[in-house]
């Protein structure tokens, strides 16, 4: 790297984030009540149990779970229960690829 | 820009018909000689040793090892610029264009650099890029996008980031350059950046980098870029979440009779007893003495996997004991004498 170029701009991501839903809202384009729509149909992990919607928080990690569910609802036209099965075995595989790297 | 071919086989020196077996001990020896902290050429180390990681992650999966060897076979046939036919996760994208791109077909093509693979192996192996937001949708159709000049958010893209285990532990700085080319104009946009990798960085974790995804487009946001962390293979270490293995080879006797061992962990060394009749594949666990779990400086667990060795060359006095034994022994695993 050229030394007299200035510094790249540095990003330091929060892996302990948590985002309340009107930001992931805001985070993902997607509207609020899509979203509980999708937590209620057992598509995100649900957390601790809220009793206001006020009081739900969501990780990172689902972040990429909901943008995920809704570029397949938009794109292929998927049905909830649809997407639910797919997310299932996505997540099926990715932990059983995990598993088989894990024993190299 | 071309990818150069790489030979897998030739970086870990096994022949082309070696065993997973053959494969791993190749990489193991070869690791541990140029692993970055202890090999004695420092220049240079860290890309040997990603190299090799590299070579081990292919070969060791019976999956990528297979997509590999076609390749290899078809390689020569392949024009410079285009992949052999029907290769892979991107063909649907690589068809008339210059290959080393991936992503959809709809706007934005997107190439990764700094993620500590080659671009050979970004190019065919890299797991991430071809699934989900922007990839999968290939051919699909928006209904959003039918609609015109409405706002529409760029979609998320994600790559795997090869990070070592001693990055993971400490966290590390890592710059990135991610390389956008719109489909549709032809333009080529670069992004820089580095993106602090934060301690806890367990493998298949993603970090989410906001904003520097595929940019939207009628005024609407970029999306975001997810890095799903990959955990450079170690000669020592295994990991599983925030937990690390590491398998300690024990004598016999030392099996029996208990033994107080030397054990090496990713921050120092402890010493630790392995009680008397230590099963093998035993695992003893030391609490706290893993990765990471995140800022509250929780750590997971090392645990230590006993693998029984036996001795394959013999003295004619160890004979002799190990006859002695065989004559003295009430141990009858099978339930009766031995005839």
């Amino acid at each position: 790297m050229n030394e007299s170029h200035p510094p790249l701009p540095l990003i330091e991501p929060d892996l302990d984030a948590h985002y309340s839903l009107e930001v992931v809202a805001e985070i993902t384009g997607i509207a609020t009540q899509t979203i509980l729509h999708y937590r209620e149909e057992g598509l995100l992990p649900s957390g601790p149990t809220a009793a206001r919607k006020e009081e739900i928080f969501f990780d990172d990690a689902t972040l990429c779970t909901l943008r995920r569910i809704d570029h397949l609802a938009r794109q292929y036209e998927m049905s909830t229960p649809a997407l639910k099965l797919l997310c299932d075995l996505l997540e099926e595989v990715e932990s059983l690829r995990a598993a088989l790297r894990s024993r190299h | 820009m071309s990818v150069d071919f790489k030979d897998y086989y030739a970086v870990l020196g096994v022949p082309r018909e070696a065993s997973a077996a053959d494969i791993k001990k190749a990489f193991r020896k070869l690791a541990r000689e140029h692993h970055p902290d202890v090999a004695k050429e420092k220049v240079g180390a860290e890309a040997r040793f990603k190299e090799i990681n590299e070579a081990h992650e292919v070969l060791s999966d019976p999956e990528k090892r297979q997509k590999y060897d076609s390749l290899g076979a078809r390689w020569q046939e392949a024009d410079a610029g285009m992949p052999p036919p029907g290769w892979g996760g991107n063909a649907g994208a690589a068809q008339g264009r210059n290959y080393e791109w991936s992503g959809n077909d709809q706007g934005t093509e997107f190439h990764f650099g700094g993620t500590g693979f080659s671009d050979f192996f970004e190019q065919y192996f890299s797991g991430g890029t071809s699934y989900g937001h922007p990839g999968g949708g290939g051919q699909g159709f928006d209904p959003q996008e039918a609609a015109g000049n409405r706002p529409r958010r760029g979609s998320d893209v994600e790559g795997d980031i090869l990070v070592t285990l001693e990055e993971a532990m400490h966290g590390t700085t890592r710059p990135i350059s991610l390389q956008m080319r719109n489909a549709r104009t032809g333009a080529v946009e670069t992004h820089s950046f580095q993106v602090r990798i934060p301690p806890g960085a367990t493998d298949g974790r993603r970090i989410r980098v906001p904003g520097q995804g595929e940019p939207g487009r009628n005024g609407g946001a970029a999306g975001d870029l997810y890095l799903r962390v990959r955990h450079a293979a170690h000669p020592d270490f295994a990991t599983e979440a925030a937990n690390v293995y590491h398998d300690l080879a024990i004598a016999p006797w030392e099996a029996v009779l208990g033994a107080e061992v030397l054990v090496k962990t990713l921050d120092g060394s402890i010493k630790m007893r392995s009680p008397p009749g230590t099963e093998n594949g035993k695992q003893l666990r030391v609490r706290g003495r893993g990765l990471p779990k995140g800022k509250t400086g929780e750590r997971g667990d090392f645990f230590v996997v006993v693998e029984v060795e036996l001795p394959t060359e013999l003295t004619p006095e160890e004979q002799e004991l190990w006859e002695k034994l065989r004559l003295v022994s009430r141990f009858h695993p099978r339930g009766s004498a031995p005839t």
